[in-house]
């Protein structure tokens, strides 16, 4: 899966550099375009499926949900800091500040952003195993649910200056942009996965290394 | 702007493999411990 995974990665940089034509309005600087839009998604998408894992943790009690949902949000706080930066480089090249405080899509993600940044302060405040895996589970189910609500709150905004990459127009990017975006956002998703699995896979051989320690 | 296309290529490539690095380093760590505790576990067998 990650010789999959970075195969596609590799192939999604080649159509970015080698293929994908430069864009007549912004010029080369949309190209970043490719990395942050699909890290953006990701991450978002990955704030959401931890909401559905802690929920499957708070009804079945299975520690493992729990496990899983903290790695996913682990996982897409990186993609969100990466989101930031590559945005704040993007910002600066196009509309020559890093950051424009009056722009919704950019705070909001922000805010979405602080506020799962609380989550591993929050969680391992709490010393009892079993009441820091309920805690840290409400947490990401509320949290989760805040995502989509604040997605459609930013599309409702009016005063755009973020461009919309897939409006409801079902956008107009040409086909070789379209081809080269869809492969980088396949590719993230699946480094997403690949990296979740390894780290899954880490706290797995670290929990079973504490069993028989005890033993 | 090439520059600035290239620095966020350069922060996204690089997050990935410090996040790789670091679970690798995990991995490796895990890893020593068990073969410490499985030497741990022959010695005193014998």
């Amino acid at each position: 899966m990650s010789l999959v995974s970075a195969a596609l990665l590799a192939a999604g940089l080649a159509l970015v550099f080698f293929y994908a034509p430069v864009d007549a309005d912004q010029g080369v600087i949309q190209k970043i375009f490719y990395i942050h839009v699909p890290m953006a998604i990701v991450a978002l998408c990955g704030f959401m499926a931890a909401a559905v894992m802690a929920a499957r943790y708070l009804r079945t009690g299975d520690r493992r949900w729990d496990v899983r949902s903290y790695v996913t949000i682990h996982l897409s706080i990186v993609l969100a800091v990466g989101v930031l930066v590559t945005g704040s480089i993007w910002a600066h090249g196009s509309w020559g500040h890093w950051w424009v405080w009056n722009e919704p899509a950019l705070v909001s993600f922000l805010i979405v952003f602080l506020l799962y940044c609380t989550y591993q302060p929050l969680r391992f405040a709490i010393s009892d195993p079993e009441r820091q895996a309920r805690y840290a589970a409400v947490f990401a189910v509320i949290a989760g649910t805040f995502v989509p609500v604040n997605f459609v709150v930013v599309r409702l905004a009016q005063a755009y200056t973020h461009p919309r990459v897939l409006g409801t127009t079902g956008g107009n990017m040409p086909a070789p942009m379209r081809l080269t975006f869809l492969v980088c956002l396949c590719a993230i998703a699946l480094l997403f996965v690949t990296l979740w699995r390894l780290e899954i896979g880490a706290k797995g051989a670290a929990a079973g290394l504490r069993l028989r320690m005890r033993e | 702007m090439n520059g600035l296309v290239a620095a966020a290529y350069v922060v996204f490539v690089a997050l990935i493999v410090a996040y790789v690095a670091i679970m690798a380093g995990r991995l490796a760590r895990i890893e020593r411990a068990l073969r410490e505790h499985d030497d741990r576990g022959r010695g005193s067998e014998r």
